[in-house]
Formats: structure tokens, sequence, C-alpha cells
């Protein structure tokens, strides 16, 4: 069993120590893929807080087939198509939290903005697999278990997303 | 597909260290004599490289969030223990909680559960 699994494990007898923890380690990684699949950082935190209480409730049910990470990842995904599906419906209210939005000057500075702008042209199945591959570190077969496509897809899904994200870029 | 399509398609877990030794040696060889390949994973490498970048240039969720799903962690029970006969329809379940009563105890006859250890609060 690997710390991860462990800290799950004791999630799952709702120890709250451990759950913060596991919020800790988590938090970002959840956050960002939310703010891969939706753009908007206040939704993003929604899918942070959905995602962290499913967990919360869920752990339970983690079987350990796949790594802590890529059944996070899942229960992410999950929540942010959720919350698109609302959001197309107009369920949600749309007003974004403005102490939510990033701020911080010093932190913005550093944003390259031209791959910002790239990103953001390419269409949310390319940056989501971009995202898991690239940022995440996802093997082709954890992405294709994760995005529920062959393995195949995943390679050409990928191979178009790089020459999309290249060609925004030149 | 040929050989060059094939390598192009692993270059992506080949920068993250995800490709089998085989495919590696495959890759490696591959690439010493192919100068559009070599170029092709130069720009992988560069593409993580601006990806990852801008991904972690990003903005961090705000301690809000936490602060949001601590409280609803308190109306979870932190321990439960159900006794009783699904045949016959009877069940006594004990939960131990943080705040509000510690320790509750509830009889359920045929699904309806009546609380007989700790008072439910008005509108719980």
């Amino acid at each position: 069993m690997t710390g991860d699994e462990r800290l799950l494990a004791r999630v799952a007898t709702q120890d709250r120590g451990a759950f913060h923890l596991l919020y800790d380690q988590y938090a970002d990684a959840v956050y960002r893929y939310g703010l891969s699949i939706l753009r908007k950082p206040h939704l993003a935190e929604d899918v942070l807080q959905e995602t962290m209480m499913a967990v919360w409730k869920g752990a339970k049910s983690f079987s350990g087939r796949s790594k802590v990470m890529t059944w996070i990842l899942g229960i992410t995904r999950n929540q942010a198509h959720n919350i698109l599906r609302k959001e197309s419906k107009g369920q949600r209210l749309p007003a974004p939290d403005p102490t939510t939005a990033p701020h911080d000057p010093t932190q913005s500075l550093h944003v390259d903005l031209c791959v910002q702008d790239a990103l953001g042209t390419l269409s949310p199945l390319h940056r989501e697999v971009m995202h898991l591959v690239f940022y995440e570190n996802l093997t082709v077969r954890e992405t294709a278990a994760l995005l529920g496509i062959p393995t195949g897809t995943v390679k050409s899904r990928m191979h178009h997303a790089r020459q999309a994200l290249a060609k925004e870029l030149t | 597909m040929t050989l060059c399509q094939t390598v192009r398609d692993w270059l992506p877990w080949y920068v993250s260290g995800h490709l089998t030794p085989n495919k590696v040696g495959r890759l490696a060889h591959h690439i010493e004599h192919c100068e559009a390949c070599q170029k092709e994973l130069a720009r992988v490498i560069q593409l993580r490289h601006q990806f990852v970048s801008s991904v972690d240039a990003a903005p961090t969720p705000s301690d809000r969030v936490w602060e949001t799903i601590a409280p609803a962690l308190e109306s979870a029970p932190r321990s439960h223990i159900d006794v009783g006969s699904f045949l016959i329809g009877l069940n006594f379940g004990i939960a131990a909680h943080d705040r509000r009563t510690p320790v509750q105890g509830d009889l359920k006859v045929l699904g309806r559960k009546v609380r007989i250890i700790g008072k439910r609060r008005k509108g719980a």
C-alpha cells in the first residue's frame, strides 16, 4: 500500500486530520484540472469543493485499481462536467466572486500571456488531454481510463493538441 | 503508419519518462538518424515546458474553499455502528459525533428511525 493509499484509508474511517492532509496534498491538482476544463477560477473552486466532499464521502469506495491521484482526478472530471451541464442549462448564477479572481500582481506578472492566449484557443478536449499528459504526467493507459477513451484516441488527440498549440505559438 | 508517425506519437510520454525501455531504444535509434523527428522532439520538450510553466503560473485556490468544507465535515459522525436483523426489520445504530450530542443511538423498525439515545435537535 502506498503512502497516498494509507492516507485515503484513514480518510475512509472519517479521520478529519487525514482528510486535511489529503486536501493540502491534492487541492492544487484538483483546482488546476478543474480550471483547465472550466477556464474560470470561481468555477474551479466549486469543482474543488465538490470533489473534496465526494472524496470525504466516497473514500471507502476506492478499490486500489488506479493511483489515488488518478481516482481523484476522475472525480474532479465528473464534478467539472456536472458544473458545465448546470452552466449550460443556466441553473447556476454566473456571477464570479471577485475575491477569488487572480489579483496578486506579482503572480500575474509571471503568467506567460502568449501561452495563456494560445491555450485559450485550444478545444476543451485538446486542453484536457494536454493537461493530463504534460502537467499530471499520466501514462497513455491512465489517461485513456480517466477520459473513458481507447489508448489510440489518447495518442491521436494528443498529436492534434500539440499541433494546434504549436501553430498558435508560432 | 510510418515509423516517423509512430515515434512522434510516443514523444510526449518519452519526455515524461513513461515509455517502456523497448520503445525508448527504438525511439533513440530512429531519432539518431531522422532530423525531422529530432526537431519534433525538441518542439515537444519546449511545448511541455511552456505548458507546465503556464499552468504553474495560474492562481491557487483560496483558503475559503477549505473554510467552507471543514464545517460540513462536522455534521458527519466520526464513527457509526449498526447491529440488527434485516429479516425481522429491526436495526440498532450508534454513532459518535464531535459536536452536538457526542453519542447518539437509533432504533430502526421497518425502515423508520427512532432516536433513543441523544436528543434530536429541532430541525435536524
